[in-house]
């Protein structure tokens, strides 16, 4: 049986609260891939807006952007299970994502 | 004569003073009703552990959670007493990156799961230059935008205004900001509001993670007079 902080107190989780967790558990382990690929989705997503304004008339996108961008939009296609998801939401040791897709290109 | 024969009137106006007192002799009930003015309180002497119930902010409960405990619940903290109440969590560090959400009490301890009930809506920039906003429509309340990182030395931090939660005839509303660092090693912050779709009465409130378990929080809980 788990604990849970009741009104300042640690205790034992009633029957019902241990239900109610162990649903909460399974039902986040279950979604690991989908909560990954929501990760995923969002990184790429903010990327993109990032580099939106070099879409402006008055400014010609460089193709190394153009390349970029269109790398981040075919990641959902180009990767569909966990252990892919895994590998593009890799850390380094001090908790950066280390996959360089998430880097935007200089040239 | 004996020592317990002296009248009242035998005894000279303001002849008894302090040397004929023995010490911590004088119970309080020997004070006139409201006769302790200002001047015969020390500079300093007031201190908040003989305070209670005074001010505009009064704690109404405070605690802090024990690593492995799937939840923090603080149950009977909301009354009518206060139409206001203000709401703090804070070294919260979990076993695993997740989002932190609540919801809500009612009665003596029934959590509230209604689909949809939680409408919530919020905005926020991290340190990546991006943004950390972020809405939903769910059977729980989230409270931050981005996946708070679990590391030792990280926490989430985030104070909240629960208004009116006695009330019966408006929907519960919830005003609130907070940051810390998310997965990736984004400093964030983010502010929002969440309706809980309901008029019922508030009496709690459950934080909990995403998923797993806490290794630290703290929280308090004051009401607001009005």
């Amino acid at each position: 049986m788990g604990t849970i902080c009741y009104n300042g107190v640690s205790r034992e989780m009633t029957a019902e609260e241990q239900a109610e967790f162990d649903a909460r558990q399974t039902a986040y382990k279950n979604d690991a891939p989908n909560r990954k690929l929501r990760m995923i989705k969002k990184m790429r997503q903010e990327r993109l807006e990032a580099t939106d304004w070099m879409a402006n008339s008055d400014y010609t996108m460089p193709d190394y952007i153009k390349t970029w961008r269109q790398t981040l939009r075919d990641l959902p296609a180009n990767n569909t299970t966990e252990s892919e998801y895994d590998a593009l939401l890799a850390v380094d040791s001090d908790g950066y994502f280390s996959n360089s897709i998430w880097k935007q290109p200089t040239e | 004569m004996s020592k317990t024969t002296i009248p009242t009137g035998g005894i000279t106006a303001d002849a008894i003073n302090g040397t004929l007192i023995a010490d911590d002799a004088i119970d309080s009930e020997h004070y006139t009703d409201g006769s302790i003015d200002t001047a015969h309180i020390g500079d300093n002497q007031v201190t908040s552990a003989k305070a209670t119930g005074v001010g505009n902010l009064v704690k109404i409960t405070s605690g802090s959670a024990s690593s492995g405990d799937s939840a923090i619940t603080i149950a009977g903290c909301f009354t009518s007493t206060y139409k206001i109440y203000k709401l703090f969590l804070y070294d919260w560090n979990t076993s695993h990156d997740q989002e932190v959400y609540l919801r809500w009490l009612t009665g003596t301890n029934t959590e509230q799961s209604g689909s949809s009930s939680y409408q919530y809506a919020g905005v926020g920039r991290n340190t990546d230059s991006q943004g950390s906003d972020w809405n939903g429509s769910t059977d729980y309340g989230k409270i931050t935008g981005e996946t708070v990182r679990h590391d030792s030395d990280e926490h989430f931090a985030w104070e909240g205004v629960l208004f009116n939660p006695a009330g019966t005839t408006l929907k519960k509303r919830l005003v609130f900001g907070g940051g810390g660092r998310r997965t990736g090693n984004y400093g964030f912050n983010g502010h929002g509001t969440l309706e809980w779709n309901a008029t019922t009465a508030i009496t709690g409130v459950k934080f909990y993670p995403q998923g797993n378990t806490i290794d630290s929080a703290s929280y308090a809980i004051y009401g607001v007079v009005t």
